[in-house]
């Protein structure tokens, strides 16, 4: 098995079809990325919503119970 | 009645933290193998493969077009599924797994309908026609977004739930469609490669990096079903102990950067 | 299993073989209805309405592709191994087409029977060859062909 290309011009072309197939490509990859990056930012922000919510709580409490 | 053993597995598999701590535990291993096997599936299907004698290179989109599909259409089973043992045992778990396996599913099947339009263009001559396979394609895009819709459409997240359990059960019916749609009805779209019972129709040297494809698909979706979940469960669990724990935690080892 | 849950369980399956029935018998009547595809014998028998769009196609016919010398015109055969269907195109043939394998044309019936063709399609089939292996495919079958024709 060897590679299919003679050099780096020859694998973007891929002979006229190289749009089609590298537009598919990044299309696919920039999708997938985003299908990981989107729940491992939503997972940080609810932790720090999370966090300051606790903190205004425990706020107002500490607030009550002074004199 | 099944051993108390039995079930007790099942109901520890709806503990929404014991999923979280165990996940946890998966995704570095599991981000390694996804990326290892998307790297060599890719570079070998691109680079490697020989290119087909009648569609030339255009062919490799198939490196894409096939593991997406299977997944856009698996992925709905294992949502209607995790919906059904939502509405029979009212495991919330279940229902955060549907809630999750809907937008991965969606974009699936977006990308499954994409670069099969891309690949339509040079090979059949068009980038879309209405076909039995393409149409009923379409239809489970606008069954995966309406899952997602109904969960958002309710005040009570409950009722949303319900309503999303439901319309998803009710769209099953359209994957065995999906996938005779090509033997039922005169298609442009050509009948399986990959066949349940027989070799596929296809060379080996090209057939290998497919599969590597696959696979990766298959661990891609399991990373990203997990990662959903795990974000969603610290929204619902947001009032219990460990979940403040964790958040307190978090926001300690931020500030001590 | 607990009654309530049992009853649920039903409840769900109920649902998805109700939802099942519907949704097949749809497809079953759309399916019937708008299959505007007719085959060449289907044409041949007048089964095919005229002035309206249809879809037809079949094997293109070897050897039965006229270009015309100063304009995109085409002129091809296709068949479905019982009859034989004229179609006559301008615009342009996709990479794939060629004799021997399939092709799919929209357009409508003219009086004479002959499809005048609005857009034309590939088709191709499930299986993937890498070229030199479709290339001693061919050869060995060239070959086969002359052993048959010298006996």
């Amino acid at each position: 098995m060897q590679f299919q290309f003679e050099n780096l011009e020859e694998l973007l072309v891929m002979a006229g079809h190289g749009e089609y197939v590298w537009t598919a490509v990044l299309v696919s990859l920039l999708t997938m990325a985003w299908l990981l990056v989107k729940p491992l930012q939503q997972h940080q922000h609810n932790l720090r919503d999370i966090a300051r919510q606790h903190r205004r709580e425990q706020q107002r409490q500490t607030t009550n119970e002074a004199p | 009645m099944a051993s108390s053993k039995g079930w007790t597995w099942f109901y520890r598999l709806g503990s929404p933290r014991w999923f979280y701590e165990t996940t946890g535990r998966w995704l570095p291993w599991l981000g390694a193998v996804t990326l290892l096997l998307i790297s060599i599936g890719l570079v070998w299907g691109l680079g490697f493969a020989p290119q087909d004698a009648k569609q030339g290179n255009s062919f490799r989109i198939i490196y894409l077009h096939v593991p997406v599909s299977f997944l856009a259409l698996a992925g709905y089973y294992l949502m209607a599924i995790a919906g059904a043992i939502g509405l029979v045992w009212r495991m919330k778990l279940s229902y955060v797994v549907m809630k999750s396996a809907a937008p991965i599913g969606a974009a699936l099947t977006f990308l499954a309908l994409f670069t099969g339009a891309i690949w339509g263009k040079p090979t059949w001559g068009t980038y879309w026609v209405w076909d039995a396979r393409i149409t009923s394609m379409l239809i489970l895009l606008f069954l995966y977004l309406g899952v997602l819709a109904l969960q958002y459409a309710f005040h009570s997240q409950e009722a949303g739930s319900k309503a999303g359990a439901i319309l998803a059960l009710v769209g099953t019916i359209n994957i065995p469609i999906i996938y005779k749609s090509v033997d039922w009805w005169y298609t442009l779209h050509q009948p399986a490669t990959i066949k349940l019972t027989s070799a596929p129709s296809m060379h080996p040297d090209m057939f290998q990096p497919l599969l590597v494809m696959i696979a990766a698909l298959y661990c891609f979706y399991a990373l990203a079903l997990i990662l959903f979940t795990r974000a969603e469960i610290l929204r619902r669990e947001r009032d219990a102990t460990w979940v403040r724990d964790l958040a307190l935690q978090a926001e300690s080892s931020r500030e001590n950067e | 299993m607990h009654p309530i849950r049992k009853q649920r369980l039903q409840m769900v399956i109920l649902l998805v073989v109700a939802a099942s029935a519907i949704v097949g018998l749809m497809m079953y009547m759309i399916g019937q209805n708008a299959n505007y595809f007719y085959t060449p014998w289907q044409i041949t028998n007048g089964e095919a309405p005229q002035s309206v769009n249809i879809r037809a196609g079949g094997m293109v016919v070897d050897n039965s592709v006229v270009r015309s010398p100063d304009s995109l015109d085409v002129r091809f055969k296709v068949t479905d191994g019982r009859a034989v269907l004229e179609v006559h195109y301008g615009g342009i043939l996709p990479d794939l087409f060629a004799e021997g394998e399939a092709a799919i044309a929209s357009g409508q019936l003219d009086q004479n029977l002959v499809l005048q063709a609005t857009e034309v399609l590939a088709k191709h089939d499930e299986n993937y060859t890498p070229p030199e292996v479709a290339e001693a495919m061919n050869q060995a079958h060239q070959q086969k062909q002359r052993e048959e024709l010298a006996q």
